[in-house]
């Protein structure tokens, strides 16, 4: 999956299933929890990726208005 | 005016003009100038079906002037002429030939003066009110018309002031030049209306600028008035006035006071546009950015909290590995115990099995040294058997027995040992020490 193709709220939202999972266990069983790591390693990853992506293309449409503006 | 060519006596001693053609003649010269004249009401009759007939005169010189206006003109200016009144007409002399009367015919009739203006103001007003075309429903204006048809003078600061006041927005003007001022103002706004009718336009705008009342009557004309109630496009003025509204503005869609007014109210909806959407730019950029900022604090929370999570596990796992190692170590050094003590056990067996090896060699070499000797008597014995053993095989040898003279008798490489064997006739052959002879079976004797 690339950074265009991912849908923040279905990435985010395995995410915290990841974190939801960490919380439930009284004992995490140490290859499963890497197995998670790992998962949610990847979603940290893409979620970083296309919020950075989001915020630049944010700031460039809040640049275009700004010129906008001014013009 | 020039009146010599009706003058040449040569002409007229040679030819006499009819009457009529004399009397057309002279309208022909007189239509050809419009006069504005002002006095007061003698005498009115409209009871002469399609035309009115009037006299005015002058108040302080005795002097009267017949006049006449077409009944669908008349109610065009609208008015209610009676007998009295200070009125302003405009219009052309002419003889009405079957009276030979002279007279002027009107084309505009106005009241002159404040009181008699606003006479007929309050007199049209409550006409038209008892109609309810002040009460009907107004045309909404366009927010974002493309296409605005105006009907203003293009003398003036009007048009400027307008045109100026007027955001660029990519409006198409069209403009149509009227008089919008004294009672002639009428039959231009009536013309430019109709013009307008017909045209593709989103909105309507008719304006002028401020002036005294009296030059304001084309706007209190019934006919105009009518006509903008009625236009089918909205229609949005803006005449300048003093104390009261003229009647234009107070039926049209919307009035503005002035022609900067006018451009104000079609600029109003672009700068509540433009107010909205800076609003909502505002409100979307804020509220996608906090989106945002909530969405990377949600991220950094789950990586922290799984971080902390597994991390824990980790240092959990380290703890009960070093809890092993350490159970390891201890059994270790138990082991390493238990090996000294196998070592010890081991040298003690070792030297012990040293001991018991020598004791073995020394028993070892006791006996060999008595089986060697047994071994070599053993062997002689056997010597001397096997000897004794080849004389008697040598004895039984056939080669042996062949050369002491004896011979061996076949039949097919059979070996004959009896009479029964062998047949007369057959062949035999015979081995000797030396050779083997044939020979055929010519007698048998048991």
């Amino acid at each position: 999956m690339t950074e265009k193709d991912t849908d923040l709220t279905k990435t985010l939202k395995e995410l915290h299933t990841i974190v939801e999972w960490f919380e439930d266990q009284e004992s995490v069983d140490i290859e499963k929890g890497l197995k998670k790591v790992k998962e949610a390693a990847e979603l940290i990853k893409l979620s970083k990726s296309r919020l950075k992506e989001v915020e630049n293309e944010f700031k460039e449409i809040e640049k275009e208005m700004e010129g906008l503006e001014k013009s | 005016m020039d009146y010599s060519h009706l003058l040449d006596t040569n002409d007229a001693a040679k030819k006499s003009l009819s009457v009529a053609h004399f009397l057309e003649k002279i309208n022909q010269n007189l239509s050809g100038e419009k006069y504005r004249i002002q006095g007061e009401v003698t005498s009115i009759n409209k009871s002469y079906g399609k035309a009115i007939y009037f006299s005015i005169k002058d108040s302080e010189k005795d002097a009267k002037l017949d006049c006449v206006i077409w009944k669908g003109v008349y109610d065009q200016n609208g008015v209610n002429v009676e007998v009295g009144d200070e009125i302003i007409i405009t219009g052309t002399p002419e003889i009405y030939a079957p009276q030979g009367r002279f007279s002027l015919k009107v084309s505009t009739l106005e009241y002159a003066g404040e009181g008699a203006l606003k006479k007929a103001y309050d007199q049209l007003k409550e006409k038209l009110t008892q109609e309810g075309i002040f009460d009907r429903e107004r045309k909404k204006l366009p927010k974002y018309p493309k296409k605005i048809g105006v009907i203003t003078s293009l003398k003036g600061v009007v048009i400027h002031d307008f045109t100026t006041n007027l955001e660029r927005r990519g409006y198409e003007l069209v403009v149509i030049d009227s008089r919008v001022e004294g009672k002639d103002a009428i039959h231009d706004l009536g013309a430019s209306l109709r013009t307008f009718e017909k045209k593709d336009i989103d909105l309507l705008v008719i304006m002028r600028g401020g002036g005294s009342w009296e030059s304001l009557q084309a706007f209190n004309t019934e006919s105009v008035v009518r006509m903008i109630a009625e236009f089918p496009i909205p229609v949005l003025t803006g005449i300048g006035h003093d104390v009261d509204v003229t009647l234009s503005e107070l039926v049209a869609d919307k009035g503005a006071s002035t022609p900067t007014a006018v451009a104000k109210t079609i600029n109003e909806p672009w700068k509540i546009l433009q107010r909205w959407l800076q609003g909502a730019e505002t409100k979307t950029f804020s509220r996608l950015e906090q989106e945002i900022i909530s969405k990377k604090r949600d991220v950094e929370t789950a990586e922290g909290k799984i971080i902390k999570q597994y991390g824990q596990t980790l240092r959990n796992s380290e703890v009960s590995l070093e809890k092993d190692l350490r159970k390891i170590n201890r059994n270790f050094q138990n082991l390493n115990k238990q090996a000294d003590i196998f070592q010890s056990y081991f040298r003690k067996i070792s030297q012990m099995t040293n001991q018991n090896l020598d004791s073995i060699k020394q028993s070892i070499d006791t006996y060999s040294k008595s089986t060697s000797s047994y071994i070599q008597h053993s062997q002689e014995a056997t010597r001397k058997n096997l000897d004794f053993q080849g004389k008697t095989i040598e004895l039984y040898n056939p080669e042996s027995s062949l050369k002491r003279g004896y011979s061996i008798l076949y039949q097919n490489n059979k070996i004959v040992r009896s009479i029964k064997d062998i047949s007369i006739g057959g062949s035999i052959s015979t081995q000797i020490a030396d050779g083997k002879i044939d020979s055929s079976i010519t007698h048998i004797t048991p």
